[in-house]
């Protein structure tokens, strides 16, 4: 477990007989300056309901990312610069890569807007409702029981020294998460070769739908010069 | 007025419910990934403010070590959960989860 090393002068290593280099650096506690964190959670909560709640998908990207770009600026007003950092960095430029990387293509057309449905809407806040009451009434019952801290480590040494396995097990699963993602994702010879197909048959009806448009603007045209001639 | 846990732990659940509500209500794959990125993050908001505002005093890294870790995993989870969108999308021509459930099979 993680040894709690709360006032102690990380200075003076020798002061303690089990010293161990995970516990090294001097990290002092920090305080979220109140008004800050309301501003930063009305942020959070205006960019959570739009990511769920706005019927277009980009919009719904947006608030995606402005939301989880709040919550990790609170972190980092909170004091957990690096959790705050990742927070902050790591989704808001996965979903922008995303999205960058799709514009140009045909499942661009996924993020269309789509008709809410009434009854989904009511059951969702109904759902929603109960098990915020649910998680209030818990924090009101056991409000004295909250975490107490548990050391002074900084989170890179802990992640590297304290948890590797984890910390690897984690970023494994990421490169996993892309590789599997590329598979699952994957188009297949035969696809490709009748997406290409499919293109050919579409530009070659977009043509003749030209073509014939051409032809009977210039039919038009003709006809009443054509008219003249013959009265 | 200082900030304590409590604070992160109602907006936290506040988040949750939020993000449950997509859930329920979205009825496209993508809208409920987004939903379910928004519920899993709930979590992380209640471990980096726990670990921070704790009555140890001291600013502890474990439960910001558990949001890292969790990040990484919803991060993997939300890309190879958004492949599995496209790739339904690809066949089925539809993201809506209706048309998903109702396919015909024959």
């Amino acid at each position: 477990m993680f040894r709690v090393t709360q006032g102690k002068d990380s200075d003076s290593p020798d002061s303690s007989p089990d010293y161990n280099a995970a516990d090294a650096g001097h990290v002092r506690s920090m305080t979220v300056n109140a008004v800050a964190f309301y501003i930063l959670s009305a942020l959070v909560v205006v960019g959570a309901v739009a990511a769920v709640a706005l019927r277009s998908l980009q919009h719904a990207g947006f608030g995606l990312v402005g939301f989880t770009s709040a919550v990790g600026i609170l972190s980092i007003a909170s004091g957990a610069y690096a959790t705050g950092t990742l927070e902050f960095v790591i989704p808001a430029a996965a979903i922008m890569l995303v999205a960058v990387a799709l514009r140009k293509t045909p499942y661009w057309a996924m993020t269309e807007p789509k008709p809410p449905s009434g009854r989904a809407m009511l059951a969702g806040l109904g759902v929603a409702i109960a098990f915020a009451a649910l998680l209030f009434s818990a924090f009101a019952i056991g409000s004295g029981g909250w975490h107490t801290g548990s050391g002074a480590a900084k989170l890179i040494t802990l992640l590297h020294l304290r948890a590797p396995y984890a910390f690897v097990i984690a970023l494994l699963t990421v490169v996993a998460g892309i590789g599997g993602a590329l598979m699952i994702a994957r188009a297949g010879s035969d696809e490709r070769h009748l997406d290409r197909a499919l293109e050919e048959r579409r530009l070659r009806e977009e043509r003749a739908r030209r073509r014939r448009e051409d032809r009977e603007a210039a039919r038009r045209q003709r006809g009443p010069a054509a008219e003249e001639a013959g009265g | 007025m200082n900030v304590g846990p409590g604070h992160f732990a109602v907006l936290s659940a506040l988040i949750f419910a939020i993000g449950l509500f997509g859930v329920v209500s979205r009825t496209d794959t993508l809208g409920e990934l987004m939903a379910l990125v928004v519920l899993f993050t709930a979590p992380l908001i209640a471990l980096v403010g726990f670990a921070q505002t704790g009555q140890g005093g001291s600013a502890p890294p474990l439960g910001n070590a558990f949001a890292v870790l969790a990040l990484l995993s919803i991060v993997a989870e939300a890309i190879a959960a958004g492949a599995v969108a496209m790739l339904v999308w690809r066949r089925l021509a539809s993201s809506e989860l209706d048309d998903l459930v109702d396919v015909d099979t024959d």
